[in-house]
């Protein structure tokens, strides 16, 4: 049983079998009713009978009393009687011979007599049943003798003119008086037993009321009763065989046809149908013809799910996997972690999450055209796939930033698969693109075990983390999360961090600028100083990796290039500068688009007294919004400053980009340094490149030279500028050390 | 009446100056028997007679239906003679001067025992389907002759009073004792025709040509009675029935006319 909306649905047969039940308890209770109808009928009648029986009993009686009182009445009128009265000389006699022998009273009159005035009998023969003398009560009177109902009354005889008075006395057989007197229509007479009765004498009114009656079985009645029975047999038969009739075929035609329909449309709903099934015919037109709808519209339904199935697992791929590369999408990426989550919790596993990101796409894509970007990002997505293992999926989830999980896979497992795929794209030749830079991924990895697995965001948060690290400057492009990353990254989102931003952004306070030389080693003396912030919150002072994420995070590049060109200012105007000696200060992207930081900038040239001035600016910078940065660094150099071009080499690193670029110094990443420290091909290519870029007229800075040996190096290598612990750490006292030609 | 009981009679009030006549049924039979009654009633309300029916007590008071033969009966021919005087009386006594006498059958010879002494109102005797009760009657001639024999014997034997069956009339069985039998069978042929001799009174004799119960014989000794005039009804019975009751009428209106008219 199931319950709908409507009430309670029952199948077909619950319903045959309560109409079957319904019917029987019907049939039952017409019979029932009709039963008693004819039961009480029949009692109707036989009360009605038993009551005219005992009416034409009592009238019988009555008649028959009335007839003995009649003969009784005519024999005290006959004369004959008198004549004894007047002289009973002959009285024997004549009683003998006349008065019961010549057929003067009739044969039920068993006995006769004639009594004198005074009660006394005329006569008393030996055995004379009448009374010895009278008047007796109650007159007339019955009682039982043997088999026989008495009655005995006595009449009077007026006294005549010149006669006696007298009486007569008569004693009869009741019921044969009744018999004689009296034809029974109704009472069965001959059913009438006596021997209920008294002996002794009782009056005849009471006769009714003691005799058991019994009416006549009349043939009528009998045969209409009969015939009420046998119509009744007939009639159950009939209804009998009409209701199974009926059920027949309600169950051939209805029941069995729906009962067939309904398993066709079950098997329909379960693709259960059999090739039987489908040629199965109903024996009902209509039935049919919803069964073979069905099924068409079954067939339909199967070509538009089949339809559908296609279309949805399009749909399904379209939501799922990125049309460009074919690869898993963000959205796929996001249910696979939470069926993930769900599938593992509990279990030790360890899990590898790998981000990766290729360096400097933007320059890349805004270089050679997005058709170029688009191929690179499926050489990347296919590099990737080719590398990862077999079930393993990438999922693109966003731009350039791909990403995969590796179940059973651990730091080691990882870092050979991100190995590879750093291999696999520096093996791939881009040059068949028209790209001649290298194309670089950087890989975060965040390890994580499946019994404590963390949030996806949390997972995503320590893989950027690692990305992050991944991708500064000099670093190698495979970067592992570690907990002290965190504590970093913690900056990102701690109260002191953010306390110390917001005072810098808003009240310009607690910034205070460091500064580190960059020595120009043709001229061998300081050439500027580059400008380095570091804020001081609560006597402590944090480093720009503590506070640049934060302020990164929080978009507050421009306020904050605005507070740095401010305290620099400041320390322009408190003569903290030695003469001679220029000054260069990082932009973020943001800041050098405002309009703000570009008055800070003029108002800075304005007090340097025609001091050297630097903007430095990242390839990121430059990258992200080259029209609008070249329109900007225009407008910097109107104010008297040259523009560096910083980190050069530890991202995109494009030649060709960089000859694009509104630049004037160019400043190798410390990684670059320590490639050509380290010799072989990479020296050769960094110097190549350093020699090429000079001779473009760009002045080249090598950051990261620590000592002589490698401030050797980079001289013989040709670069025009150096960096490094070797010509002075950022400090906040800057004029001992500008003023120190070489260490 | 003389024996002391009551007797019943109709009687019917005719036109002035007509006599008055009484008739009087035959054995056993009441004023009510057929033959009587339509004669009653024809003299009177055809011819204007006034009737006097009597019904002999037969020692019955208040009598009023015929008796059965088997009947115990109780009286005799004295007592019949009295009761016709005792009527005669009655009717004198009403003031009727002129009175006929009608008898049928043994009512005949009841009046004619009266006759001898009738009373000088008495004008004339019609005497119907005259009878006997002798051993001559025809139906029963053997068994009342038995009877007679018997009956004397009874007496002799001194049983008279004892009741017996004997022949008599019409009835084979008549329950009487020998004594009172014996006063009927004295009356037989001789004794009435030695009456109807000694009567004072003109009488008639009305017989019907088919009365086959006394024979011809008797018709012809009445015949001879000097004052009976004897008149027969062609193809009538005993009873007169039928036709012939209108001849009866006739023969009757015409007598008595005679005696109306003082003839």
């Amino acid at each position: 049983m199931k319950r709908s909306g409507r009430g309670f649905i029952l199948p077909l047969n619950a319903y045959l079998y309560a109409l079957a039940a319904t019917m029987a308890l019907l049939l039952g209770l017409f019979g029932w009713a009709t039963l008693g109808e004819i039961q009480e009928t029949g009692e109707r009648l036989d009360r009605l009978e038993h009551a005219l029986a005992r009416e034409e009993f009592l009238l019988a009686l009555s008649d028959t009393v009335d007839r003995i009182q009649g003969i009784a009445e005519r024999l005290a009128r006959w004369d004959e009687v008198r004549q004894q009265l007047q002289d009973s000389t002959y009285y024997s006699y004549w009683h003998q011979h006349r008065l019961r022998k010549t057929g003067t009273l009739p044969g039920f009159i068993l006995e006769a007599g004639l009594y004198d005035g005074n009660g006394a009998p005329l006569a008393r023969f030996h055995g004379d049943p009448l009374p010895e003398r009278i008047p007796f009560t109650p007159n007339p009177r019955i009682w039982r003798s043997g088999e026989r109902l008495l009655i005995e009354l006595s009449h009077p005889i007026p006294e005549g003119p010149h006669s006696p008075a007298g009486h007569v006395v008569l004693q009869a057989d009741l019921l044969e008086a009744i018999r004689e007197t009296f034809s029974f229509s109704r009472l069965d007479f001959s059913a009438i037993d006596v021997r209920d009765m008294p002996e002794h004498a009782v009056a005849v009114e009471t006769l009714p009321g003691m005799l058991h009656l019994r009416p006549v079985r009349s043939m009528a009645r009998q045969e209409f009763m009969e015939a009420v029975e046998q119509a009744m047999i007939r009639l159950t038969l009939l209804v009998v065989f009409l209701a199974l009739a009926l059920l027949a075929f309600f169950s051939l035609l209805v029941r069995r046809p729906l009962t067939r329909l309904s398993e066709f449309v079950t098997k329909l709903r379960k693709g259960e149908l059999s090739e039987e099934d489908m040629l199965h015919s109903q024996p009902i037109a209509e039935l049919e013809a919803i069964r073979a709808s069905l099924q068409d519209y079954h067939l339909q339904l199967e070509t538009a799910r089949l339809d559908l199935d296609e279309r949805n697992r399009e749909l399904w791929e379209l939501a799922h996997k990125d049309p460009l590369t074919g690869s898993w999408n963000r959205r796929a990426f996001e249910r696979d972690w939470k069926n993930l989550r769900s599938l593992l919790d509990g279990t030790r596993m360890e899990i590898a999450f790998l981000l990766f990101d290729c360096d400097h796409f933007k320059a890349i894509n805004d270089s050679y055209g997005h058709q170029v970007g688009d191929e690179v990002i499926r050489i990347i997505a296919s590099r990737i796939q080719q590398v990862l293992r077999r079930g393993d999926r990438l999922y693109r989830l966003g731009g350039d930033e791909f990403a995969t999980l590796m179940l059973e896979c651990g730091r080691e497992c990882a870092e050979k698969l991100a190995e590879r795929c750093l291999q696999a794209m520096h093996e791939e030749d881009f040059s068949r693109l028209g790209i001649h830079e290298p194309v670089h991924l950087s890989i975060g990895i965040a390890i994580s075990d499946a019994g404590s697995l963390p949030d996806l965001s949390e997972l995503k948060r320590r893989a950027d983390t690692a990305m992050y690290h991944a991708k500064r400057p000099g670093t190698h492009h495979i970067c592992f999360h570690e907990p002290q990353m965190d504590e970093d990254e913690g900056m990102l989102y701690s109260s002191r961090a953010i306390h110390a931003v917001q005072r810098a952004v808003r009240h310009g306070e607690g910034v205070e600028m460091h500064y580190q030389p960059v020595f120009d080693l043709h001229e061998e003396r300081v050439i500027y100083l580059e400008a380095l912030a570091r804020l001081k919150q609560d006597g402590e002072l944090l480093m720009p990796g503590q506070f640049l994420p934060t302020v990164e995070a929080h978009r507050l590049e421009e306020e904050f290039d605005q507070a740095v060109l401010r305290a620099v200012s400041e320390d322009q105007e408190r003569g903290r500068f030695p003469e001679g000696v220029g000054l260069s200060v990082n932009l973020s992207a943001s800041g050098l688009l405002s309009k703000r930081v570009m008055q800070l900038l003029g108002e800075l040239a304005g007090i340097a007294g025609g001091r050297f001035l630097v903007l430095e600016i990242t390839e990121t910078t430059l990258i992200t919004r080259l029209q609008d940065a070249t329109r900007q660094i225009r407008l910097a150099r109107e104010l008297g400053y040259q523009v560096a071009l910083d980190d050069f080499g530890s991202g995109y690193s494009s030649l060709r980009y960089l000859a694009s670029m509104p630049v004037d110094i160019i400043k190798f990443d410390i990684s670059m340094t320590r490639r050509i420290l380290e010799g072989g091909r990479q020296r050769e290519m960094i110097e190549g490149i350093a020699q090429m870029i000079g001779r473009a007229g760009y002045r080249t800075v090598a950051e990261g030279i620590e000592d002589e040996q490698a401030l050797e190096i980079i001289r013989r290598a040709g670069f025009s500028h150096g960096q490094g612990y070797l010509f002075g750490k950022p400090a906040r006292d800057t004029l001992p050390e500008t003023t120190v030609a070489r260490p | 009446m003389p024996n002391g009981l009551l007797a019943n009679a109709g009687y019917l009030e005719g036109e002035p100056g007509r006599p008055a006549v009484l008739v009087l049924h035959g054995f056993l039979q009441t004023q009510d028997f057929p033959t009587v009654r339509r004669l009653a009633d024809s003299l009177n309300e055809e011819l204007g007679y006034p009737v006097l029916t009597p019904t002999l007590t037969l020692s019955i008071s208040d009598r009023r239906s015929s008796l059965a033969c088997e009947a115990v009966q109780r009286h005799d021919m004295e007592e019949a003679v009295a009761e016709i005087g005792a009527w005669v009386k009655w009717l004198k006594e009403r003031g009727h001067r002129r009175i006929v006498l009608v008898g049928h059958s043994t009512g005949s010879v009841m009046i004619a025992a009266y006759l001898p002494r009738a009373a000088p109102e008495v004008k004339h005797a019609i005497l119907i389907s005259l009878t006997h009760f002798g051993p001559g009657q025809a139906v029963f001639r053997n068994e009342a002759n038995g009877g007679v024999q018997r009956a004397r014997k009874i007496m002799r034997e001194g049983k008279g009073k004892e009741l017996g069956n004997f022949p008599i009339a019409y009835c084979r069985r008549y329950v009487t004792t020998a004594e009172k039998i014996l006063g009927y069978y004295t009356w037989d042929e001789a004794r009435v025709l030695e009456a109807l001799a000694h009567s004072p009174v003109p009488m008639t004799a009305i017989i019907g040509s088919e009365d086959h119960r006394m024979g011809t014989n008797w018709t012809t000794a009445i015949g001879r009675i000097p004052k009976l005039e004897m008149r027969i009804i062609e193809g009538a019975d005993h009873f007169f029935d039928a036709e012939h009751e209108f001849s009866l009428l006739d023969a009757i209106d015409e007598l008595l006319q005679r005696v109306t008219n003082g003839r």
